[in-house]
């Protein structure tokens, strides 16, 4: 399958997005991302989960996911989607042979794989929002491990009712780091009211200020 | 009643089905894992397990799935005795005692390093003490399935044949396109898992019947042993956010009874299917003819995503990663410059090589080590297949069983000790094994005493149930000017062993011209007659046009090179490669006219010429270093700092002057300059990211340090130790994520208690200045240029 990716998307993840056109090193994203194509493997798991309450607290498929701001995006929500998602192992072998012989081509990969991974969940994520219209659901933003208060520790829980190792080969090491490196997992809420937004955005994020990858700049 | 090895591969043999769905039916819980039913809900398990047996299947499995210590840290055994004992009893229950009872094997769901963090002999360790708990409770077979990565395969077969002498099964899971996740095809995969003494293999899970079809033919195509079968009911749909499987029993019936047509010898289902499914497949399949499964006697040598199979075509083997007469290679290995060697094997592959031959025998290093080292970070980089390359059987043996894939050794000799040390070990790995015509009366001096070696080799290797297509018989090429016959004793050993001993011919080519001028154009006509004489394989330098040029146009010429096409795409690349050069320099930035500007823009290749250039005429290296290159390097990292440059451009820069670098380094050999200080980077325990700390390496070495990379994943002991060791004082440790700045404090703590003195510098993705305190790091660096300023004001260096 291809996945379609602005370069924008790239420079972005290359601290570019104050810098001024540059026909060289657009013209080396537009080859990377090019390469990219024909190494990427994309593979998917997703499931819709029963969504309860417990002091304020979601809970998903029965397991309790503490975090005040992943509540406050499943507000509403009855159901919530998990997704774990993967652009595959080819790629993180190519940026590591990039390492060895120009840092410049591992670093242009690494942007473009890290765009390319969110380009795709983004069309996962269209999924389940088709599916969740097709139950009468609204979806929300998706929301991952990391962000915000939603400690990493719930990527176990993911892992645990997604089972992405066999499902899409996705696994987690003990420091709970996801391989291949270009891999996502979300939450993503379906409520029975509309919302406005339906995207994550960056200023929901803790890290918005220090954050070199910023978007809309 | 038949053991399972005599009913296979000569009757129908079937499996059992999907056990998920019919526990969900009866309350298995979303990420509830089934194997603790065991003991919670036995009589659940037994109706599982006696609904396939009434089905008519002759293996069922364990319900051991996920039985492993990294799902149930808290032990395995009691999950293991009781799925058997249950088995057992189940078997009764059905008065089915005629079946076999399998202990089921699946992934550890963890991957393994180097990409991961599971250690090759932690995953053998973690199968073995599955395995042996359930052979000792009575299982009857093996049956490893599901398995998604090719090493991890390979560990779980290693561990199976090393913890029981029952008959072990192993199936994996394809994509579509006939692929593991971790790359492998059932090309590369299949000669592997044979190699390693599998009784049955073949494919399950992931596709329904129709969708293997076309992966069950390249399986067929590459194996000799009886193949196994079980599809899922059918591609997962997803109806209300659940997945579910919808082939009928009738309908899965229809596939699997052209499937069996096709050349299966066992099978069975997995997801979705049921009992019903298995009793509708067996009642149709049984009345066809059996057809068992045929030999193939393929040599076949494999990565984890490549298969090179010898005999096609002319194979060439890559002899540049070999200390041999090389000061710079040797250099590299004893400064633990594994780049150098790793970039090596990159040239090769991009030149053509097939296989590259490993060697890093050099003295004053622990070549295991090593060995392994090199070997498992070329096969993270390159997808081609190794051949293992030492004299020490303890190195081939420590390499072979750490390969993914089925490797090559170089080599055995004829000689008593080196048939008694190393066929053992290629038979137990599953090696292609290369044989050296010669024992220890020397090399014979003729053809007839080199093949009675050869055929020595062989039926000692046979006798260890290495099979006769497993072997690579080598010739021997001696020097012409010492031996004026020497060339045409060896071309009639290669005709010879291609024609009386029946296995393929390999050869090192360039002894042949030792001590004459024009080395090359010898080493060529050699190489072209020893393939007209039916030589398979050349151990030779694919850098070299000229030999490359002699072997595609050998295969061309021998019909070996349909339609010629690789002999035309070879010259036809070489065009194309000047074309797209020429095209790209019109549009990229106008060509510097010096060295500093080379590195300023970023243009590699021009900045190696110019520094040849200036080198040849006299400049001396310390000028051109104080004069062009930190100059430009400093105005492109002021330009990072003040935002001008960003990091692509920056990154360019430096890989212009790390080319720079190598030919200065190239052409001052042992004199080299002395470094303005040494700094340990190192990416902390639990992180697997590295590209950070490898952006701060490439540009301190640019800047003149000297950086002693630990790697990544390295224990907080190991930095420290390192530190103390070395006698270095700047440390920086890198960290992505907040749950690895834990072991960056770890490590900080360490040095604090043991070696106060030492100054760290932290850098990584979720770290700031106010977290860098916070876990009492002397200096926080935004990127690597802050970190090459901390470096220099460190040392004294500063503006």
């Amino acid at each position: 399958m291809s996945v379609t990716c602005e370069i924008r998307e790239v420079r972005r993840y290359l601290g570019m997005q104050r810098a001024g056109a540059d026909d060289v090193i657009d013209e080396e994203i537009r080859r990377t991302l090019a390469d990219l194509q024909e190494w990427i493997r994309p593979a998917s798991v997703y499931s819709i989960f029963p969504l309860t309450w417990q002091d304020g607290m979601p809970v998903i498929a029965g397991y309790l996911f503490e975090s005040r701001d992943l509540a406050r995006n499943l507000k509403g929500c009855s159901k919530a989607a998990l997704l774990a998602a993967t652009i595959g192992m080819e790629t993180d072998r190519h940026i590591r042979r990039a390492q060895i012989r120009s840092m410049k081509d591992a670093a242009l990969l690494q942007a473009a794989s890290a765009a390319m991974v969110e380009k795709y969940t983004d069309i996962i994520n269209e999924e389940i929002i088709c599916e969740g219209k097709n139950m009468g659901l609204y979806p929300r933003p998706r929301y991952s491990p990391g962000y915000g208060d939603l400690s990493l520790e719930t990527q176990k829980i993911v892992f645990t009712l997604l089972n992405p190792e066999k499902h899409a080969g996705i696994t987690l090491t003990d420091s709970l780091l996801m391989v291949p490196s270009k891999s996502i997992t979300a939450v993503i809420g379906l409520a029975e009211t509309e919302s406005s937004c339906i995207r994550y955005d960056c200023e929901e994020c803790t890290m918005r200020d220090t954050c070199a990858f910023r978007s809309g700049e | 009643m038949k053991t399972l090895r005599e009913r296979l591969n000569s009757e129908w043999l079937f499996c059992d089905g999907g056990s998920g769905t019919i526990l969900q039916r009866q309350g298995l819980r979303p990420g509830e894992f089934p194997d603790t039913w065991n003991l919670t809900h036995p009589e659940a398990i037994l109706d599982l397990y006696s609904g396939y047996l009434n089905a008519g299947c002759d293996i069922f499995n364990t319900n051991t799935f996920g039985t492993n210590r990294f799902h149930f840290p808290e032990g395995t055994d009691e999950i293991v005795r009781a799925a058997v004992s249950l088995a057992k009893e189940a078997r009764i229950r059905t008065g089915r005692e005629d079946a076999f009872i399998a202990l089921d094997i699946g992934p550890t769901g963890k991957l393994l390093e180097p990409y991961g963090d599971l250690p090759f002999e932690e995953a053998v360790d973690a199968f073995g003490e599955v395995i042996r708990t359930g052979a000792a409770c009575g299982a009857d077979l093996v049956l490893i399935e599901t398995m998604n990565d090719s090493y991890e395969a390979k560990a779980a077969l290693l561990a199976a044949k090393e913890n029981c002498s029952l008959p072990v099964f192993i199936t994996t899971t394809y994509d579509s396109e006939g692929r593991l996740l971790n790359g492998a095809s059932p090309e590369s995969l299949i000669p592997m898992l044979e190699g390693l003494g599998a009784d049955a293999l073949g494919i399950n899970c992931s596709l329904g019947p129709d969708e293997m079809v076309s992966i069950i033919d390249r399986i067929r195509a590459v194996t000799s042993l009886p193949l196994i079968v079980n599809p899922n009911a059918g591609l997962p749909k997803t109806v209300e956010g659940r997945t579910v499987y919808l082939v009928s029993p009738e309908s899965f019936t229809r596939s699997m009874t052209a499937i069996a047509a096709a050349g299966a010898q066992v099978m069975g289902g997995c997801c979705g299917t049921t009992p019903e499914h298995i009793r509708s497949m067996r009642e149709a399949v049984r009345k066809l003819p059996f057809v068992p499964a045929k030999a193939k006697k393929r040599t076949i040598v494999t990565s984890a995503q490549n298969a090179c199979e010898i005999g096609t075509r002319g194979i060439v083997i890559g002899e540049r990663i070999n200390p041999t007469g090389k000061k710079r290679f040797r250099q590299a290995l004893l400064e633990n410059d594994l780049d150098y060697v790793i970039s090596q094997g990159l040239d090769q592959e991009d030149a053509g090589a097939d296989i590259l031959d490993v060697n890093v025998g050099v003295p004053g290093i622990d070549e295991a080590a090593v060995m392994k080292n090199v070997m498992q970070k070329l096969q993270a980089v390159t997808s081609l297949p190794l051949q293992i390359d030492s004299s020490d059987p303890r190195v081939l043996e420590c390499a072979v069983r750490l390969y993914n894939g089925k490797p090559m050794i170089n080599s055995v000799s004829g000689k008593k000790e080196s048939l008694e040390t190393v066929l053992p070990i290629a038979a137990k790995y599953g090696a292609v094994v290369v044989g050296l015509c010669l024992d220890e009366n020397g090399i014979p001096e003729t053809a007839d005493g080199r093949i009675a070696i050869g055929r020595r080799i062989i039926e000692e290797a046979e006798r260890l149930g290495i099979p006769k297509h497993d072997i690579v018989l080598d010739g021997l090429t001696l020097t012409i000017s010492s031996e004026a016959n020497a060339a045409r004793v060896t071309l009639e050993t290669v005709r010879r062993i291609r024609e009386e001993l029946g296995v393929h011919a390999i050869l090192g080519v360039s002894n042949v011209s030792f001590g004459l001028p024009e080395r090359k154009v010898l080493n060529a006509a050699f190489l072209t007659m020893a393939m007209q004489n039916g030589l398979s394989s050349a151990i030779i330098n694919p850098n070299d046009a000229l030999m490359m040029s002699a072997l595609r146009a050998s295969d061309a010429l021998l019909g070996q090179d349909e339609n010629c096409l690789r002999y035309i795409d070879t010259f036809r690349e070489s065009a194309s490669v000047s074309m797209t050069l020429s095209g790209k320099k019109t549009t990229a930035a106008a060509e510097a006219a010096d060295l500093f500007g080379c590195i300023v823009h970023g243009q590699t290749s021009q900045a190696a010429a110019f520094t040849k250039k200036l080198l040849e005429s006299g400049t001396p290296a310390m000028e051109l270093i104080d004069s062009q290159l930190i100059p430009a390097l400093d105005e492109v990292g002021k330009g990072f700092e003040k935002k001008t440059v960003f990091l692509p451009q920056l990154l360019m820069s430096a890989d212009a002057a790390k080319a720079s670098f190598a030919v200065i380094k190239d052409a001052m050999k042992d004199s080299g300059s002395e470094p303005k200080g040494t700094i340990i980077l190192a990416t902390v325990k639990g992180d697997i990211h590295d590209i950070g700390k490898n952006i701060v390496k490439v540009l301190l070495e640019n800047y003149g340090y000297n950086v002693l990379d630990l790697g990544k994943d390295v224990a907080p002991e190991t930095i420290v130790q390192a530190a103390i060791d070395h006698n270095v004082s700047l440390v920086g440790l890198s960290a992505l994520m907040t749950t690895t700045v834990t072991s960056m404090k770890e490590t900080i703590e360490l040095f604090r208690k043991v070696r106060p003195d030492t100054t760290i510098i932290v850098g990584g993705a979720v770290l700031t200045q106010e977290y860098a305190d916070q876990i009492g790091a002397d200096a926080y660096a935004k990127d690597a240029m802050e970190t090459v300023r901390f470096a220099d004001r460190f040392f004294g260096f500063a503006e």
